[in-house]
């Protein structure tokens, strides 16, 4: 064995630079970097989803000719491609590009679990979202008038899910086996609990979508469906996740982010932390429920399915009451000023409330109709909400992607010093949430108030429909203007702060989780020194009050 | 080198600590993707398990004119991947006592019976005598039974690489975890088997 008495220089003039520019981000395996391309690309997706939907909207003002469409089956494709294209490729990604990044640091990991698979997800994600986009512009997609196209779109959202999946799987893998010493599961930060949970309910609802599309695929493969009108029947694939009900399953990330939001925010921990888990593990339990029952919400008339689904429905208000309820506490007692992660998490946390409490009102006749069944008698069920398989379920999946994307403003930009290294500008994120809560308000409240007034789910050539509707339709189109425009200053937002580097980089705020105790950014490796030691959900407060009794023994 | 060595920087105490061993990583993921894999798997035999009650209850035969689907070779399968699953954990009890040479074998059974198994299906395909194209059920069959091949040969691909790995690799009793994690996904394969040998084979 050889010792030398002098180190050697501890950089090494002969060693490859590290790759910048475009060769960074291609060859990047670290969370980090792969976390903060999912941000970037997901919002782009996103922007372009919502507009397309905006589209969409717009030519249902007038429901006795078609305007920007050709025909029935455009209508169902562009229809299709705004839902489908905003959940595989905005909303989905932005969530788990902030897991991504986010959940080691939580935990108090050098690393996320299998750091090398997460950026060929990511890859492979990129490439069949952009496919599946592609599929739809060469007449692919539910209604698609092209074969192949139609196969190409069925494959690439396969694929797609496959990626988020594969993340997921990552980041719930990393929750349970890389925590820091001393963090046990009840002390894991909500939104590293929030998306242990989402990864695991999301891996049990996407592959069934990823089942039903291969057999959509096999299907116009081989000739069993074909014509347009068969094929629009592919729209319900998806509705299984991305129209409601089934869409709560977007709820469970939202209210762990908005929890810690609120708590770094105010500077005080959301009180009872185990009750608050408790509630994030209600919301995770019945949303599941939800994503399993929801293809009963259409059903008519009310079947055994249909009273498991009003039970849940109902009981699915509770945790999201009682989460509000505990981020209460320190929005009563801490010093706060309204900056826009605070206000972007009220906000999903008001927009979360409606989503829930309309999916409750939804339930309200179906449970009249099982209490007329159940007693042998009659009983009057309210004009106006008999609202299955019409545009209320549209208005509910509304309001979830808006909370959803409300707490992914919140997140990015409590975290963005933590991301980028410098915050996000703050006019633009006060500009984005207002859009995104008043943009999604609005068009939710479009939607459910015309499915009330009967409107049918599928877009449709109709002369026999209320008056109110084309009017609805029409604020619905404001609504998904406005949330267009929350959503592409998001993304211009994050455009700034990634490529530009624009922002300062000064810390605005500190929490009390583990990801308050590295730099911002954070190094390869995310702590130099090893996380602090965890004897608490709030491991940092712990070490503050630490130093301020030795400081005072002193 | 007793009495000099604290002239030597060996270890410098602004090193960061060591990583923690992270025993249970590649177990948990495998549990996951195999929960996964599952339910998508078990939602294409549910759809098939529909659409074959409600052409059964039309009074109608459920598999077409001129396919055949013998037992004994899916019985055969059954046992091939039934073997298989017990020389994948002789593999990973091999590796967790240290022993190089059991796991190899182990390993190198547990890839034979899972090509073995693949052959064997495509035996079966050949002698259903069914086309893809001729009937919607046929689809529905070659779904579940291309579905699993696909799924056999992931667990193979997995099984394979990791074992490589695990053997000339660092190898003992405290690097069992990937070995672990492919046996997780091979029992998952061999359980997904199950449902379709019941399912398809069995009920026809």
């Amino acid at each position: 064995m050889t010792l030398t008495e002098t180190r050697p220089d501890a950089t090494d003039k002969t060693a490859p630079a590290s790759p910048t520019g475009l060769e960074a981000w291609l060859s990047a395996s670290d969370h980090k970097a792969v976390g903060r391309l999912y941000l970037l690309f997901g919002s782009l997706f996103a922007a372009i989803a919502v507009v397309i939907s905006f589209v969409i909207n717009i030519d249902r003002i007038d429901l006795s000719e078609f305007v920007i469409a050709r025909d029935l089956g455009e209508v169902v494709q562009i229809w299709s491609a705004g839902r489908v294209l905003f959940f595989v490729g905005g909303i989905m990604p932005l969530l788990v590009g902030l897991g991504v990044y986010l959940v080691p640091l939580q935990i108090g990991s050098s690393a996320i679990a299998f750091g090398r698979g997460v950026a060929a997800a990511f890859w492979t994600w990129l490439l069949s979202a952009s496919l599946l986009g592609l599929s739809y512009i060469v007449n692919g997609g539910p209604a698609g008038g092209a074969t192949d196209a139609v196969e190409l779109w069925a494959l690439s959202a396969i694929v797609a899910l496959g990626a988020l999946c594969w993340a997921l799987v990552a980041v719930a893998t990393s929750v349970i086996t890389l925590r820091a010493p001393g963090m046990s599961l009840a002390r894991v930060p909500a939104t590293a609990w929030s998306y242990l949970l989402f990864g695991m309910m999301s891996l049990l609802v996407l592959p069934t979508v990823m089942a039903y599309l291969l057999l959509a695929f096999l299907d116009t493969k081989y000739g069993w469906v074909a014509g347009i009108e068969a094929r629009a029947d592919y729209v319900d694939i998806f509705d299984r996740v991305s129209l409601a009900p089934a869409v709560y399953l977007l709820l469970i990330p939202t209210f762990g982010i908005v929890c810690d939001v609120v708590a770094t925010m105010t500077g005080r921990s959301v009180g009872l932390h185990r009750s608050m888990l408790g509630a994030i593990g209600g919301i995770a339990v019945l949303s599941f429920g939800v994503a399993l029952l929801g293809p009963a919400w259409d059903s008519t008339p009310v079947t055994d399915d249909n009273g498991l689904l009003v039970v849940v429905l109902f009981l699915a208000v509770l945790p999201v009451v009682s989460l509000l309820g505990l981020c209460g506490s320190p929005l009563r007692n801490g010093k706060f000023t309204m900056r826009t992660p605070l206000l972007a998490a009220l906000l999903a946390g008001l927009v979360g409330l409606l989503a829930v409490v309309m999916g409750a009102v939804s339930q309200i006749a179906p449970a009249l109709l099982l209490i007329e069944d159940a007693f042998n008698t009659d009983v009057l069920v309210p004009e106006g909400l008999t609202v299955w398989d019409t545009t209320y379920g549209e208005g509910m999946r509304v309001l979830v992607i808006g909370a959803a994307s409300l707490a992914v403003i919140a997140g990015i930009h409590l975290w963005s010093i933590k991301i980028w290294g410098r915050t996000m500008a703050e006019g633009l994120g006060v500009l984005s949430a207002l859009g995104v809560a008043v943009g999604s308000i609005v068009w939710g409240a479009g939607e459910i108030i015309s499915g009330m007034l009967e409107q049918p789910a599928m877009p449709a050539i109709s002369s026999d429909v209320d008056d109110w509707v084309e009017v609805l339709n029409a604020v619905s189109a404001v609504g998904s203007a406005i949330l267009a425009g929350g959503v592409g200053v998001l993304a211009l937002n994050i455009f700034m702060t990634m490529v530009l580097k624009a922002g300062s980089a000064a810390e605005p705020w500190r929490g009390s989780t583990l990801e308050w105790a590295t730099l911002s950014p954070p190094p390869l490796g995310n702590f130099t020194e090893g996380p602090p030691p965890v004897n608490s959900a709030a491991p940092l407060a712990d070490l503050a009050a630490e130093n301020e009794t030795t400081e005072e023994e002193g | 080198m007793s009495g000099s060595s604290a002239n030597y920087d060996l270890l410098p105490a602004e090193l960061p600590p060591a990583e923690p061993l992270r025993p249970r990583v590649s177990v948990v993921g495998a549990s996951l993707v195999s929960a996964a894999v599952a339910l998508g798997y078990i939602t294409l035999v549910a759809l098939y398990v529909s659409q074959r009650a409600r052409v059964v209850s039309s009074g109608a035969p459920w598999l077409p004119r001129g396919v055949e689907i013998p037992l004994t070779q899916p019985n055969f399968m059954l046992m091939t991947l039934a073997m298989s699953v017990i020389t994948a954990y002789w593999a990973v009890w091999a590796a967790g006592r240290n022993d190089r040479q059991h796991s190899l074998y182990g390993i190198g059974l547990t890839l034979l019976f899972g090509f073995a198994y693949v052959a064997q299906t495509f035996f079966l395909f050949e002698i259903m005598n069914m086309g893809a194209a001729d009937d919607r059920r046929n689809i529905l069959i070659y779904a579940l039974m291309g579905g699993h091949i696909a799924i056999t040969l992931a667990a193979i691909g997995v099984f394979a690489v990791v074992g490589l790995r695990a053997l000339l690799g660092e190898f003992g009793p405290h690097r069992t975890d990937g070995l672990a994690g492919a046996f997780v996904f091979w029992s998952a394969m061999f359980l997904l088997y199950c449902c379709l040998w019941y399912a398809v084979y069995i009920t026809k």
